[in-house]
């Protein structure tokens, strides 16, 4: 009797052990390979139908990598399955598993950090040029084409001004408006501390404005905040009136949930750069490289981008107006920067 | 040389091979982090050293720190000694209220709590300064309080460390002869002299386990410090360290592990103090011989000391659950509440949401099997291991208490490079998860164990064995039955923190073995406040459904003639 | 009681001793690092069916002792016999742990496990001993059987919180009783109940003993239960045994003055040996030369010291004849219920005296002892 019962229980113990995760993309059944394929293309779409699965870690948000899988699980009969990180805990997640040799993603979609041409270095990751992806870079421009580090960038989050419209934050049109003494305790600043991915962009306000703009935003008492999420409740909750810098997909999440809460995409904009980083010991590495093809196709990549807050390479309409690359943001280190806000 | 004659007993072998085990998977994963900052080229390089010394405002941080784990250490005992105190030994109590209910908020995992208490005490718009401001005739647009403060912050530390010493001081005062206490009411003590003079030198060892706890778990809350601290412009040591460890790639390493060791050493200092302390009063003060005391009645303090006992509940678990509940009615955080809007679109949501179910899940089977394993194996180590007494019991102590003292962010990289790939290819299952829980664990449930093994006199044990029972029969039928109230409390404690645990989750947790912790994370980093509120509300009854049952019963046998123990 | 009238009386019982300790023993660490010995080479036998008394203060090592011969304490040097069968042997490593040594043992606090009915703690060493469990009904018999002859039969069912001291040391004596061992070991087994109680169970249990015949091991610091149990005593001092013998050879006479004073009550005359031929020997004290018995090891010339008995002294009336007489003053007299307690100073010496009643009127009286009840010995 009992070691019926205990037979019982280890056989559901398993069966709970084997229940398997989360932001599975539904398979859409028996998907056919496009008639319009070339040969290579042709051959990378039945290698991969025949792993039949794909793993994914993704910086993008949340409901942004549900919306891909499912499309290019549908278009390819591929089971997908993502998480959602932050940048930096994806690099560390991914360098350790990388490193115990059995990555457990086939590859990344992350901003582009000094992680990204490190994982390159150490053997973690295999350039997009010499992965035999079909066509590539495929009518990319050039200036999206990361060579040295083997990738290319295929989504941009510009960076913005998240405002509260009830406290007046719709006046608010550029960074210089925030110094205005009338904001003095009523901004929310984003702590460049926990993130590298920041750095850029304060060297671009920086290279805009120079450092007296940094000294002059510490003289409006700003509130620090953990992270752009709790920045942008506080800032619906009415604890303050802006958030710098804020993110477009935060502010419009609660927007839509009536916050009163705006968005502002002033004109010299920097963000995080999204590229992709193929593991080099992937479980299901033909599946990966369709991924990024998809990705960088004309309907993947504007799937990728569907969401306003987002900019694609395909369609320069979709970015700010003054936008500049990362690689060109450098001089400022994080230490000087964190001195100048009066953070330490 | 004759202590070695008498052949080891399978029993014995099991467990020390248990312990040793336990002790290697501590050690070994964190070996592989720890070592490799230190060594360049073969030679040992204490460079990550100076560099820690480098740390901008190295002073600050550690006075910083200091300040908020000392002085909710503090508060967490005298609250939760008195909570103790008022339960075991007086009139005040209220059966199952006073019995579980201090036990609460500890349901709501970290992260909820600290945001929990961010939307209740905001300065501007947090909903208790809301409700206060008219109340008291306040006017203006802030306070009167802020909870992004220096006690704002040792307030929330202080909710989460009040549970451990309530479970430790309570088991003590259950296992100490209540008859010193009536004696020094006879001797002309009134009750509060009593209890300062008498009832808490009783419980001195609990008192010392319970500090260890503080310090340790102190150090190593990351979650509240870190949404709570920046804004009041105080560094703490955890949130350092997590920054230093994934600000950029590589991580500091190096430096955070040797900002680590400063934790370290203050355990060890509070670890050393309290194997002193145990050693001197095993002896003095604990009995358990006669029936148990009257309550001690309180008169005409009675109601007010019940009064204050609600008021802390109701302020420590009530309030930022309700904090939860209307986020996640509103959909968003509000500063003005509408409540012809409130709406269930977020529960609603993440009851459909799979992703969650299957967290949930595996986060209670997790909780529910690590735990269990956990206190099984913390109590053969207690009772074999650390009973002798040896050097190597010490040793074994060590290396299943302080490897848990580095930041889990260190130790989760550990366990990825030790088990995810060969030989033991656990990455990314339930089993890589279930094996660093039980390890980061260990402290607590060894805590837990000992102080439930302390309780179990020896006498019983020798009358076992001469009654002929081998050690494994005398561990299963005597040690354990009668561990079992302390047991069973060290399991719920294990239960709650591996149900809700992010730490080690936010590295080890992915496709495959989804858990609340990383769930609850995802959802943060997405900025949804109303689905977060729904899943750590959705978590808090999951595990109040398991755990208050349990701890009742814990407490209810406990204090039952049926487990008395004769000295 | 027919299984355990058998088995406990073992043919061979006659011949070999229940318990033989050859040299034991047990170094301890102090807190200042040195090491002391609690049991310092104590040798003895314990024949079958015996009741031997382990007696001396706390910290003589009586206790250490008998745990050693349950092996719950492991001796540093010696060796241990049970009916004949070596149990532990320092020079060859061979410790049999105390599950495999087939004794039971009665604990001072009684040790019963709460969390079992008393059912279940009496038949505890039944249903764990190796070599197999009885059956069912046969362990309730003899649990039944065993608790009827500690007078218990109605509380099986009772759990030991729910009982008063006296049933639970029953219940205890019930649990080392059932196996029907041929070896028990009690280690003051008594001290925790009332006198009255206390009394009612010593008779008891020697009852038992004798009737049942197993040799028992009994440790207490309480001589008059010593006197009223044991075959034999063996008094204990630091670790050592000062003296082994049937109670009332240790009463009449002590070897030494240690158990002269730990066995009842000793009044101590000093002086200086004048002679000593083995029997008899004379003592000059304050109160001139006093005549007695000779203890072993006295030297002519060294210092000694007379010992007498309260019971044995006479005291009051006229100058008695014989030679052990001196003057005393009274200072006080007590009633004790059988007899009456006088104080007396005899210059700077103190003695206890008592009498039947008879008032010795004055405060200055005679004193006096018979040579046969005044014992000599080295001081």
């Amino acid at each position: 009797m009992i070691s019926q019962l205990r037979s019982a229980a280890a056989a559901g113990c398993a069966a709970l052990l084997l229940a398997s995760g989360c932001g599975s993309g539904d398979t859409g059944g028996g998907a056919a390979v496009p008639a319009d394929a070339s040969p290579a293309l042709r051959t990378l779409i039945e290698a991969a139908q025949k792993e039949g699965e794909l793993v994914w870690y993704s910086v993008p948000a949340e409901n942004i990598a549900k919306a891909v899988s499912d499309d290019f699980a549908g278009k390819y009969g591929i089971k997908v399955k993502f998480i959602r990180l932050t940048s930096s805990d994806l690099a560390q997640r991914f360098a350790a598993e990388a490193e115990s040799g059995k990555p457990a993603a086939d590859l990344f979609v992350g901003s582009y950090t000094p992680f990204v041409p490190q994982a390159l270095e150490k053997g973690w990751t295999v350039k997009l040029a010499d992965a035999n992806i079909p066509d590539y870079p495929a009518g990319f421009p050039d200036t999206y084409l990361l060579p040295d580090a083997g990738t290319a960038v295929i989504q941009i989050q510009p960076t913005g001004i998240a405002v509260n419209t009830r406290q007046g934050g719709g006046a608010i049109k550029d960074w210089p408006d925030i110094l205005d003494p009338k904001w003095k305790g009523k901004i929310i600043l984003v702590d460049p501390r926990t993130s590298a991915a920041y750095t850029p962009f304060w060297n671009l306000i920086v290279k805009e404005y120079g450092e007296e703009y940094l000294t002059r935003l510490k003289a409006q008492n700003p509130i620090v905040a953990a992270g752009a999420a709790p920045a942008t409740q506080q800032l619906a909750a009415g604890e303050a009136a802006i958030v710098m810098p804020g993110v477009q997909s935060i502010a419009d999440g609660l927007k839509s949930k009536g916050a009163p809460v705006g968005y502002v995409q002033p004109p010299a904009s920097t963000g995080p750069e999204i590229v992709p980083g193929l593991a080099a010991k992937a479980a299901h590495p033909n599946a990966a490289r369709l991924f990024v093809h998809y990705l960088m196709s004309k309907e993947g990549n504007k799937k990728l981008n569907a969401l306003p807050g987002s900019g694609s390479p395909l369609d320069p309409a979709t970015l700010p107006a003054r936008y500049t690359f990362n690689k060109d943001l450098s001089g400022t280190p994080a230490e000087r920067i964190n001195a100048l806000l009066g953070l330490t | 040389m004759i202590a070695r004659l008498r052949a080891l007993t399978p029993f014995q072998v099991a467990g020390t091979l248990l312990a040793l085990a336990l002790g290697a998977l501590a050690v070994y994963p964190l070996a592989l982090v720890v070592i490799r900052p230190f060594v360049t080229g073969g030679r040992i390089d204490l460079a990550p050293i100076r560099d820690t010394l480098a740390q901008p405002d190295l002073a600050t941080l550690l006075w910083h720190t200091a300040v908020v784990v000392g002085g909710s250490g503090l508060a967490a005992m005298a609250i939760g000694s008195a909570l103790a105190w008022v339960n075991e030994r007086t009139d005040a109590r209220m059966g199952l209220l006073t019995d579980v209910v201090p036990l609460v908020p500890f349901l709501l995992p970290p992260i909820a709590g600290a945001i929990g208490w961010s939307l209740l005490g905001s300065e501007r718009s947090g909903y208790l300064n809301q409700l206060l401001r008219p109340l008291l005739g306040l006017g203006g647009t802030q306070g009167p309080i802020d909870v992004h403060s220096w006690y704002g912050l040792i307030f929330v530390y202080t909710i989460y460390q009040v549970p451990y010493v309530f479970m430790i001081v309570s088991a003590g005062l259950r296992n100490a002869d209540a008859a010193m206490e009536e004696q020094s009411r006879v001797s002309g003590a009134g009750p509060f002299r009593t209890l300062r003079r008498v009832s808490l030198p009783a419980v001195r060892p609990s008192l010392g386990a319970a500090a260890l706890l503080m310090v340790w778990t102190g150090f190593g809350l990351f979650s509240i410090p870190a949404i709570l601290a920046p804004q009041a412009g105080i560094d703490i040591l955890s949130v350092r360290v997590v920054r230093l460890l994934s600000f950029t790639y590589p991580p500091e390493t190096g430096v955070a592990v040797s900002l680590n060791l400063v934790v370290m050493l203050v355990v060890t200092l509070v670890w050393y103090a309290q194997t002193r302390l145990l050693r001197s009063s095993r002896t003095a003060g604990l009995g358990g011989k006669g029936a148990r005391a009257r309550p001690l009645r309180l008169g005409r303090w009675r109601g007010p000391v019940r009064a204050a006992i609600v008021a802390y509940l109701a302020l420590t678990s009530v309030l930022p659950l309700g904090g939860l509940v209307l986020v996640s009615l509103t959909g968003f955080w509000s500063g003005t509440v509408d409540w012809s809007r409130l709406n269930l679109d977020a529960v609603t949501r993440t009851l459909a949401d799979t992703a969650t179910q299957e967290a949930l899940v595996n986060s209670l089977v997790l909780g529910a099997v690590c735990a269990t394993a956990g206190m099984l194996a913390a109590a053969v180590v207690s009772v074999l291991v650390r009973r002798s007494g040896r050097g190597t019991g010490m040793l074994v102590d060590a290396a299943i208490k302080f490897p848990p003292t580095l930041s889990h962010l260190v130790v989760a990289v550990g366990f990825v490079l030790a088990f995810s790939g060969a030989p033991f290819q656990l990455g990314g299952t339930l089993w890589i998860l279930m094996l660093a829980y039980v390890s980061l664990h260990m402290p607590q449930a060894t805590t837990a164990s000992d102080a439930a093994a302390g309780q179990v006199g020896p006498e019983l044990t020798d009358a076992s064995r001469v009654s002929g029972a081998g050690q494994a029969r005398t561990f299963r039928r005597i040690t354990l039955p009668l561990m079992a109230p302390g047991l069973l409390a060290g399991w719920a404690l294990l239960f709650v923190t591996i149900a809700g645990d992010i730490s080690a989750s936010a590295i080890l947790a992915g496709t495959g073995n989804e858990v609340v912790g990383f769930r609850i994370l995802e959802v943060f980093a997405n900025g949804d406040y109303a689905m977060l509120g729904a899943i750590s509300i959705l978590l808090t009854l999951a595990t109040s459904l398991v755990v208050l049952p349990i701890t009742w019963y814990a407490r209810r046998r406990g204090a039952s003639p049926l487990s008395r123990t004769h000295f | 009681m027919r299984a355990m009238d058998v088995e406990t009386v073992p043919e061979r019982a006659a011949t070999t001793p229940a318990v033989r300790l050859d040299g034991v023993r047990k170094d301890f660490r102090r807190a200042d690092r040195t090491l002391a010995a609690a049991v310092d080479g104590v040798s003895l036998d314990v024949a079958p069916a015996e009741l031997l008394v382990l007696l001396g203060p706390s910290g003589c090592g009586k206790t250490t002792l008998l745990r050693s011969v349950a092996g719950l304490e492991q001796p540093d040097e010696g060796r241990v016999e049970i009916g004949g069968r070596v149990v532990f042997d320092a020079a060859r490593g061979l410790d049999v742990p105390p599950e495999r040594r087939g004794l039971s043992m009665m604990f001072q606090s009684y040790a019963l496990w709460p969390h079992m009915s008393v059912f279940d703690n009496v038949a505890y060493p039944l249903v764990s001993r190796r070599g197999g469990r009885p059956a069912k009904d046969e362990v309730g018999a003899r649990v039944e059987q065993a608790l009827e002859l500690v007078g218990i039969p109605e509380l099986a069912g009772r759990y030991p919180g729910e009982m008063s001291g006296g049933q639970q040391q029953r219940v205890a004596l019930a649990r080392a009783l059932v196996a029907g061992d041929g070896l028990i070991l009690f280690d003051e087994p008594l001290s925790n109940v009332d006198a009255k109680v206390r009394e009612r169970l010593r008779a008891e249990l020697l009852a038992m003993q004798r009737r049942l015949g197993f040799a028992a091991v009994y440790v207490t610091h309480d001589q008059t239960e010593a006197m009223e149990l044991a075959t034999r005593i063996a008094v204990m001092r630091a670790g050592r045994v000062e003296q082994l013998g049937p109670p009332r050879e240790i009463y009449d006479r002590p070897a030494t003055r240690y158990v002269a004073g730990f066995v009842g009550i000793a009044n101590e005359i000093p002086g200086e040996v004048m002679e000593a031929d083995g029997e008899r020997a004379v003592l000059r004290t304050a109160y001139g030369p006093l005549t007695g018995l000779a203890g072993p090891g006295l030297e002519q010339g060294a210092d000694g010291v007379a010992i007498w008995r309260p019971e044995h002294g006479r005291m009051g009336g006229p100058e008695p004849d014989g030679p052990n007489r001196w003057r005393a003053r009274l200072r006080i007299s007590m009633f004790a219920g059988p007899h009456i307690e006088h104080h007396l100073d005899a210059g700077d010496v103190a003695c206890r005296l008592w009498s039947d009643g008879s008032d010795a009127g004055g405060d200055e009286v005679w004193l006096s002892v018979a040579p046969d009840r005044l014992l000599v010995l080295p001081a």
